[in-house]
């Protein structure tokens, strides 16, 4: 009976859309500190949509190797509309800070990603691109920083397909304090770069953010992110809630 | 993956060429606190900071005004590049011993 259930949440999930992951990935590693992070997207839509109530989470754990590498191992849970949440891939993360914060005119990152699917006929998977990030000061009296990821994924292992996905994030905030900063970000992903289709048939969101953290040095530092998504296109949803809060601590 | 390294390549030319000469200052760590603790640097102009960590523990020099953590490793040199700064005082700390703290004034 159990597997029986099991097997119909996992076909459930398999035909749910993909998301892209939506968060945004700074070119930054913070060197010897370990930080634990949890993410969480939950999105809107009509009722019997398979994109109202389809969530994601992940928890990871992460630390920085060297002033330049940063790796990171995360655990990922789904559900589709409706269906019950599954444990669906257990991923390394690894960023590698190419330039110093503000030492030339970008800064500049790359990650790479790979994630190992737990869900059974369902393939694995390598991300990979660079993270890119402008901060520009005292613009009519303000401070902002532009962050923008464009990544590309290919499926690996049992089922992969030939497909070559393309995802990017792009945030902007206005550096108003430690504690609170407003911002916008923009997400999207194609699942096939070859074969993009219409943009009708991709995904696309905009929307609100806010992010601030708490230093309770040397206790460490307490991080948050909350952002309203708008769905640009049919595929993506009405809309939907994300959310990053994180912990880092000198180890 | 190749159009990827392409890019990424291509964006740290671009950044390599449009990064100019800047002003270098030096700040040490030394028995636990920073030395100066007062830092002037010219205002609208991007800075070099050259931190300096005597002391035989780590530390990380942090400033949530300039928006910069970095940490020392004990006994080594680090550069910090901060900047343009708006006229104005900027405080900064060490994240691992907050009693070490002091400031830069850009005039």
């Amino acid at each position: 009976m159990w597997r029986s259930a099991m097997a119909w949440a996992v076909i459930a999930l398999v035909n749910t859309p993909a998301y892209a992951d939506l968060q945004v990935r700074v070119p930054q590693v913070d060197y010897l500190e370990l930080e634990f992070e949890h993410n969480g997207l939950v999105t809107f839509d009509s009722k019997g949509s398979p994109n109202h109530n389809a969530q994601n989470y992940t928890n990871s754990v992460g630390y920085g190797v060297t002033p330049w590498w940063g790796v990171e191992l995360e655990g990922e849970m789904e559900a589709g509309g409706g269906q019950h949440l599954l444990w669906s891939a257990t991923t390394m993360e690894n960023t590698f800070q190419i330039t110093q914060p503000g030492q030339y005119f970008f800064n500049l990152g790359f990650f790479v990603e790979y994630s190992q699917s737990t869900l059974r006929g369902e393939p694995s998977s390598f991300t990979a691109g660079p993270i890119v990030q402008k901060e520009l000061n005292n613009v009519l009296g303000l401070d902002t920083l532009h962050t923008l990821n464009l990544f590309l994924s290919r499926d690996v292992g049992h089922n992969a397909t030939k497909q070559t996905g393309f995802e990017y994030a792009w945030q902007s905030l206005v550096l108003t304090h430690p504690l609170i900063s407003p911002g916008v970000e923009f997400y999207g992903f194609i699942p096939d770069l070859a074969h993009a289709g219409p943009t009708s048939s991709q995904q696309h969101w905009v929307g609100p953010v806010l992010a601030g953290d708490v230093n309770f040095a040397p206790y460490g530092k307490l991080g948050y992110q909350v952002g309203y998504l708008w769905g640009l296109t049919p595929d993506s949803g009405r809309s939907a809630i994300r959310w990053r809060l994180e912990y880092e601590v000198t180890f | 993956m190749r159009l990827i390294l392409c890019v990424t390549c291509a964006l740290g030319l671009v950044g390599n060429a449009l990064a100019a000469d800047t002003p270098t200052f030096s700040l040490t760590i030394q028995n636990r606190a920073f030395s100066p603790a007062e830092l002037r640097v010219p205002a609208g102009q991007k800075i070099e900071l050259h931190l300096k960590n005597a002391d035989a523990a780590a530390s990380e020099f942090e400033s949530e005004t300039l928006h910069r953590e970095k940490v020392v490793p004990a006994g080594k040199e680090v550069v910090v590049f901060v900047g343009p700064l708006r006229a104005g005082t900027y405080e900064f700390f060490d994240d691992f011993n907050p009693k070490a703290r002091g400031h830069i004034i850009a005039e």
